[in-house]
């Protein structure tokens, strides 16, 4: 690709010191052994709070108030990563799927005359406040110029058609193509495979849960992201076939294993919260190589991904203890940590 | 427009708001309590509650039981039913027929 900006490793000498430090304080299997083993959802919580979860000032007055405290520490590894890394870009890129959600949020409580309530996710790499504000003023000339042209689609396309699923197809297929086009300005095999890595298992589920649902080509073909490293036609002639041919045909590829190690659990509930562990295993995985990395922004990636991991384990952990979920389902469904 | 409540821990009626109703999050029965009494004012037909929060609050909810609206029925939460529900159902069809109906034979 023409013009790809190089990351410049020798940048990073001092972040990278950092978040090898910091990384150290990352929840390791005994930890998140011990919250799951805790007799009581405070119990859990404590460990959070002993990790250092959240920020000086944010008070959890009941564990039911853990959200708050995830959703702290999130900020918090954003900020830091945009504390060290020296370009914003490619650490706000993993935001990118927060502000598509915000975007969807504001534009469908418009619609619907309703207010938008607390079902915002934050950090995003637009603040919800300013983003709010432009869509209102039907004035984006700030955003990137993806989000713009996909939200003016989305107004445009409701305008016509009355059918609020369509911001969802718009919305979700521009986060990946906005994704994907970022990450192939850079000139770095790590961001550009980790990105490609994505938005193939986006596909993959996308796949399934069409299959599912006994979706046509038609519906499909719409939602799809292209850019993806599996040829569309796979999807097009597996699509009324058995699963197992589809598993047999993207058996060579490098998410062969994954497949053949999901599809059991698939046939046998019908559910694909099996087939969205072993993904977020898959990609754990891959950032697992960052940790060889001596400089560059490598580290700093795998930090984030292991971090958001985490944070997803957590609130696995403390919705299963709040809902008296026996501690071996909570085990199942807890994703391997990067520590 | 009438409305519907459900009132009951997050995580037992988050997915009422996917088909429209609305929904109210509590963590103690005092919130419940609460709630309950300020939707019953308000345009609410009906009220769904988890049972986990209706056996400690029933007092409340025999309160609205003679009027009209708000029809309250508990419905069972994510730790599974304590039996409320079909209690309610079972004394209601009495009080309407004169005899039990429904559940007869067991």
């Amino acid at each position: 690709m023409p013009n790809q900006k190089k990351i410049k490793e020798s940048e990073f000498n001092y972040a990278v010191a950092r978040i090898r430090a910091i990384e150290k304080g990352l929840l390791d299997k005994t930890k998140f052994d011990r919250m799951v083993e805790a007799k009581t959802p405070d119990e859990a919580l404590k460990v959070l709070l002993e990790a250092g979860y959240g920020r000086t000032g944010t008070e959890v007055k009941s564990v039911f108030e853990y959200e708050k405290l995830l959703k702290d520490e999130s900020k918090k590894v954003y900020e830091l990563l945009n504390e060290l890394a020296p370009g914003q870009e490619v650490i706000n890129m993993f935001l990118l799927s927060n502000d598509y959600h915000n975007a969807k949020v504001i534009l469908k409580a418009e619609f619907s005359g309703q207010t938008e309530g607390s079902i915002f996710i934050e950090p995003g790499s637009v603040p919800v406040e300013k983003l709010k504000l432009m869509i209102k003023d039907r004035n984006m000339k700030e955003l990137p110029e993806i989000m713009q042209k996909a939200i003016e689609e989305c107004i445009d396309t409701y305008n016509r058609t009355g059918d609020p699923q369509l911001i969802d197809l718009i919305l979700d297929k521009a986060q990946y193509r906005h994704m994907l086009s970022i990450s192939g300005s850079f000139c770095n095999k790590f961001i550009n495979e980790l990105v490609l890595s994505l938005v193939d298992l986006t596909n993959i589920k996308i796949f399934l849960r069409a299959k599912n649902l006994n979706k046509t080509w038609d519906f499909l073909q719409k939602i799809l992201i292209p850019g993806g490293s599996i040829d569309i036609k796979v999807f097009f002639e597996n699509l009324d076939a058995p699963l197992e041919n589809f598993v047999q045909a993207i058996k060579y590829s490098r998410y062969g294993s994954l497949l053949e190690n999901s599809i059991e659990s698939i046939n046998r509930t019908g559910s694909l919260s099996g087939f969205e562990k072993l993904s977020d295993n898959f990609i754990t995985s891959f950032v697992k190589k960052a940790r060889y990395v001596t400089f560059g922004i490598e580290p700093l990636i795998g930090y984030l991904m292991a971090k958001e991991t985490e944070i997803k384990n957590a609130r696995i952990i403390m919705v299963g203890k709040i809902n008296n979920i026996s501690n071996d389902i909570i085990r199942e469904r807890l994703r391997e940590a990067y520590v | 427009m009438y409305k519907i409540g459900v009132i009951g821990d997050k995580d037992s009626i988050l997915g009422f708001k996917a088909i429209g109703m609305s929904v109210f999050p509590v963590t103690t029965s005092n919130e419940a309590e609460e709630i309950l009494d300020k939707l019953a004012r308000e345009e609410y037909a009906v009220i769904y509650i988890t049972e986990q929060f209706a056996k400690d609050i029933v007092s409340t909810i025999d309160k609205y039981s003679d009027d009209r609206f708000p029809a309250i029925i508990p419905i069972p939460g994510n730790q599974g039913s304590l039996g409320i529900g079909m209690m309610g159902v079972k004394k209601n069809v009495e009080r309407a027929v004169g005899a039990d109906i429904l559940f007869r034979d067991e």
